[in-house]
């Protein structure tokens, strides 16, 4: 065993040798190749964004070029599929290979915040003010993506709050039932879906909400945790930032999700639903809580199995607090330059001074529908879409390119028309994630088993194998782990805002 | 085969092929399942959820997939890949397996050390990713090639092989006038077919799943291999928004589940046919005559 | 006297290295041979394993692999001191067992089966067919074991019920994860086991078979005395190797089949280190849960190595 260990050595030495001889012509430092053409011509900037689908934009595209004209710049853009952009991000990001700019969708991932804190990505927020465009940006948003109270990036603006609820009109009528106003009357709406046959075949073969494990998170829970007087994330009590499942608007809305439970009103299976709209989908459910932008997909997708669907937008429940609604972030990702690949202060204005173009409201519009007489065409003011798969290709993924998005004009459909109605309803009623700009040093090594600690409990609570005291004993389990300094550094965080 | 057999040795034909045709009947459903799908509607897909006859049929999956200009594309380059990454794999790995087979070799134990080390520990994905990149074969088909040239583990399983194969060849072969070069391919590789076909098939199906370093070495979407292109198409008709971590995300409108098992059908059936041209070569292995117990 | 000496040295030497360069100029061409290989392992394999230190590092990319800061074992004290992971080094274990002590011997068993059959056609047929599941991805694999086991209308339970039993909620329990996580491997995996026999088993000499029917032996018989002992060392060798990896389960797979009400059981260092480690990019940590696992690779390897070649078998090295 011995002679053959030295033997190993003497062969790995004898090979190293011969691969250092190889090894000495170290190519130059080639990558970037930034600096150089910086000053010379049109800004060349490379990007990678996610694609959502089966096809990508052809870089020939007329789009493309349009946009490329219009910002003076030469694009070179890498697409990775959404299902595995985090994966390919985070390895590119260790790599240090990075583009010029890039999407980082959970700008507060851990392998994101710590690059940041080693000074890998421009600090861009005190250059945004001189940008006209840019300068608008809520500082509410940007709040939300600072990491330590610096701006690394420029967000891609999404409407606050875009939660509400996606009814079966159609059911409603059959049942000769209002549309629910509050919490209580949700719950008869909803048993009444559940029981009273509302799709008028006979058999017992509806629920009344359809549920699912969206990202380990169960739809609606969060929303109905608002409506009940809940907080966002965080409750700010008395100067103190308390977690949501401490609180006891959680426990309450536990033990609704408990009573929908056990007397069927929702999927029995929805532990293991990945995707609760396919309950939708199927025609057996009449309520799905979420995005009010799915609201569409969602009744085109029941219409295949039930023509006469019809779903309608709902976004006001009130509860022990009047109307209240969940405020998202504002923001699907964002635009990031990292310092090993943008060397210099003037590339970094010229990148800036791009994205402050692509806000501009004739970009807006071309990166969301294409372009008038190509993608679409206006007939007494009613957009139509062109059909042939070729043309429309050209605008695939376009609305990654944007940034604000306050200027698009909308040519949706009915439902599409009045979910912008709604969002805008929903920002006067929206309660924010008080401890949305902070960041917990915990939380970001360990964030996840912590969530899972809780999200685990929630569904054995729900699904009746485990009573209020095995859930008490999570909730100290999770506190053990690590929760308890969560709560420390997050106060800690507000304290420190506080002082300012 | 010999014409009389006992009555204990047909109801043991009988039960096993009987077990055998089960198990077959049992596996092959999900694809059954898949092709089905595929001609179905959307309406009775989601309505009955497990079909394996469509009560209507529908070419509209099929019409969608080839309408796209991604799928026949990355098709090509994933036979591409498969054909030439296979055909360097097994030359590469025969070539050093042979000689770890011979005896008479000295270095042989520490060299396959070294291999069988690099089975259990790995400096991991970023690390080679930098090889790779040094290298400069980002974007290029050579970094889905190259770096994959030799499993350790097919090479371990062939040495094995070739040391099945009786001693006696290469002393014949010796005073016949051949080197060790010449004794190889011309008399241990024609002998070793079945081992070849075998692994074979384990390299190009595994050229055939290349998805991650693709998604990792190719920037150019446009040679991006059917696995990219299958994978996104499944997770997002299985209700997967793309990136699950994201809370704000846009929901994208999923691809019908017809699309989803077109898909899945098209990227598996040429693959699936390689290997009925492969089987004749194991029944070959009979000529070899010999083997050491 | 100097010079003595260094002929004396020179001269006791000299037969055994006389000996070994006798023996490598004779095999030049096998050292040709091996070269283009010993090559790629080193560039490729050996080149980027300086990757390893990273789990004794906090790597930071803007800093660098050599500039990360250094701390020690840290990484491993959060491992070892988590309190999940006696339980998930349990899990691992269980579930790597189960796929041992079921799985691995059935693709023997049914290479075995196959072989037996007379039929050339039908052998064929039932081979191409118990490949195909090997090419469904784990997401299809498991969105069909949902929609079988579910209790929302899913095959089984709907039997179940039909014929007096009870619902069985196979999906959300403990007690069946084990079972149909060792199903579903068995059934995506057997058949594409089986090749690697059939191609041991095509090399069997059938005149040993006539022999033996000379003999009077009967069916069972071949099968112990000549089948068996011809695939033997090609099963140990397999075994080996698998031990080598014997704590991945299969991420995917697993990630699948997880929710809240089987991860007591289900959670495995494979998922434990997706959802922690690589989703967060907490790459050092990530590292060190591999290298552990690679230790205990290395480990069993060499242990069923040693005992493979005590007991006369060939071995991997």
């Amino acid at each position: 065993m011995k002679k053959t260990l030295v033997k190993t050595g003497a062969v790995l030495a004898a090979l190293s040798l011969v691969m250092t001889a190889c090894g000495g012509k170290d190519q130059p430092e080639g990558q970037g190749s930034g600096n150089a053409g910086a000053n010379a011509g049109p800004l060349q900037l490379t990007m990678m964004l996610p694609t959502y689908n089966p096809e990508q934009m052809p870089a020939d595209s007329s789009v493309l070029k349009t946009l490329e004209e219009k910002t003076g710049t030469k694009l070179s853009v890498s697409w990775v599929p959404s299902t595995t952009y985090t994966d390919k991000l985070s390895a590119t990001v260790a790599s240090g290979e990075l583009p010029k700019t890039f999407v980082a969708l959970e700008p507060k991932a851990s392998f994101i915040v710590n690059a940041a804190r080693t000074g890998m990505f421009w600090e861009v927020g005190p250059y945004l003010e001189s940008y006209p465009n840019l300068s608008k940006m809520s500082d509410l948003v940007l709040k939300n993506i600072s990491i330590d109270g610096k701006v690394y990036g420029v967000y891609r603006e999404r409407d606050l709050a875009r939660f509400g609820l996606m009814i079966r009109q159609d059911w409603l009528t059959n049942l000769g039932l209002e549309a629910p106003k509050t919490v209580d009357e949700l719950y008869a709406v909803l048993k009444a879906f559940a029981t009273g046959d509302p799709d008028k075949n006979g058999k017992q073969d509806t629920i009344g909400l359809a549920v699912g494990m969206q990202g380990n998170n169960i739809a609606g829970f969060k929303d109905i945790l608002v409506y009940m007087g809940g907080p966002n994330e965080w409750e700010l009590k008395d100067g103190k930032l308390v977690p949501a499942h401490m609180t006891e608007a959680y426990m309450n809305t536990l033990k609704f999700y408990k009573k929908l439970y056990d007397e069927k009103i929702i999927n029995q299976d929805f532990a293991i639903v990945q995707d609760g709209r396919s309950v939708m989908y199927k025609g057996q459910a009449g309520l799905w809580i979420d995005n009010m932008l799915d609201g569409k997909n969602i009744e085109d997708n029941i219409k295949k199995v039930d023509p006469n669907a019809k779903i309608n937008l709902l976004n006001r429940i009130s509860g022990p607090q009047g109307d209240r609604t969940r405020a998202g972030s504002g923001y699907l990702g964002m635009y990031m330059i990292p310092k090993t690949s943008v060397k210099t202060e003037e590339e970094l204005k010229q990148i800036l001074a791009y994205f402050d173009k692509v806000s501009e409201k004739d970009i807006q519009n071309m990166m969301k529908y294409g372009i008038e007489g190509k993608q679409f065409t206006l007939e007494n003011g009613s957009y139509v879409k062109n059909q042939d798969p070729k043309v429309s290709a050209e605008i695939t993924d376009g609305n990654q390119f944007m940034i604000l998005q306050d200027q698009v004009v909308n040519y949706g459909t009915e439902l599409e028309q009045l979910s912008t109605k709604l969002f805008q309803d929903n920002s006067t009623i929206a309660v924010a994630n008080p401890a949305a700009p902070f960041i917990s040093n915990t939380e970001i090594e360990k964030g996840k088993e912590l969530s899972k600690i809780i999200a685990d409990a929630t569904v054995k609570f729900i699904m009746g194998s485990a009573n209020e005291a095995e859930w008490n004993k999570a909730v100290e389990k999770w506190l053990q782990s690590g929760g308890s300094k969560v709560i420390e550094e997050m106060n800690a965080e507000n304290a420190k805002l506080a002082e300012k | 085969m010999p014409l009389k057999q006992s009555w204990g040795s047909r109801i043991f034909d009988s039960v096993n092929a009987t077990l055998l045709i089960i198990f077959a009947v049992l596996t092959v459903i999900p694809f059954i399942y898949a092709i089905a799908g595929s001609f179905a509607t959307q309406k009775e897909l989601l309505e009955k959820g497990f079909i394996l006859f469509p009560t209507e049929f529908t070419l509209d999956a099929y019409k969608y997939i080839f309408s796209t200009q991604t799928l026949v594309r990355s098709l090509l380059v994933t036979v591409y890949i498969t054909v030439v990454g296979t055909l360097i794999n097994i030359f590469f790995t025969c070539l050093m397996a042979y000689p770890l087979a011979r005896k008479d070799m000295d270095f042989r134990k520490p060299i396959l050390m070294l291999v069988v080390f690099t089975m259990l520990f790995s400096g991991g994905m970023i690390p080679t990713f930098l090889v790779v990149k040094q290298l400069g074969m980002i974007d290029t088909y050579w970094s889905l090639l190259i770096p994959g040239a030799i499993s350790a583990f097919n090479l371990i399983i062939m040495r094995n092989f070739f040391q099945q194969l009786p001693d006696g060849l290469e002393e014949a072969a010796k005073i016949d006038g051949c080197n060790d070069l010449g004794i190889f391919f011309r008399i241990v590789l024609p002998l070793s077919m079945p081992a070849i076909a075998t692994f074979s098939l384990f390299y190009a199906v595994g050229h055939w799943n290349t998805f991650f370093n693709a998604v990792l070495y190719i920037n150019d979407n446009t040679k991006w291999p059917i696995q990219v292109l299958l994978r996104q198409i499944v997770i997002l008709a299985s209700g997967g928004i793309g990136d699950s971590t994201v809370m704000e995300a846009d929901y994208v409108a999923p691809p019908e589940q017809s699309v989803k098992m077109a898909v899945i059908v098209v990227s598996t059936l040429p693959i699936l046919l390689v290997y009925p041209f492969l089987q004749k070569h194991f029944a070959k292995g009979v000529l070899l005559g010999s083997v050491k117990g | 006297m100097q010079t003595s000496l260094e002929a004396r040295v020179a001269a006791s030497s000299a037969p055994r290295s006389k000996l070994l360069m006798g023996r490598l100029v004779r095999n030049r061409w096998l050292y040709f041979m091996v070269l283009p290989g010993l090559l790629y392992f080193l560039i490729f394999k050996y080149w980027p394993m300086y990757g390893i230190f990273i789990a004794f590092k906090d790597f930071q990319p803007f800093l660098g692999f050599w500039d990360s800061p250094f701390v020690g074992l840290k990484h491993f004290e959060r491992l070892f001191g988590d309190s999940n992971f006696l339980v998930l080094f349990r899990n691992t274990l269980i579930l790597a067992a189960y796929n041992i002590l079921f799985f691995f011997p059935l693709p023997i068993l049914i290479a075995l089966m196959l072989n037996e059959l007379r039929h050339e056609f039908t052998k064929r047929t039932i081979q191409t067919l118990i490949y195909i599941p090997h090419f469904m991805s784990w997401v299809v694999v498991v969105g069909i074991a949902y929609i079988f086991l579910t209790t929302e209308g899913g095959i089984v339970n709907e039997l179940l019920e039909r014929y007096g039993g009870e619902k069985i909620n196979f999906l959300v329990s403990n007690e069946w994860f084990r079972t149909l996580i060792t199903a579903e491997v068995i059934w995506k995996e057997t058949g594409w086991g089986t090749i690697i026999f059939l191609a041991a088993l095509a090399g069997v000499d059938t005149q040993l078979y006539e022999a033996a029917r000379m003999d009077g032996a009967n069916r069972l018989r071949q099968l112990w005395h000549i089948t068996l002992p011809a695939i033997r060392s090609t099963i140990i060798i397999l075994l080996i190797l698998r031990l080598g990896h014997f704590l991945d389960t299969g991420f995917e797979q697993i990630f699948l089949m997880l929710n809240a009400m089987n991860r007591e059981v289900g959670e495995v260092f494979d998922t434990y280190v997706y959802s922690v480690g690589i989703s967060q990019g907490q790459y050092s940590f990530s590292t060190a849960v591999g290298l552990f696992k690679s230790i205990i690779g290395l480990i069993l390897v060499v242990v069923s190595n040693y005992l493979a070649k005590k007991f006369g078998e060939e071995g991997i090295y």
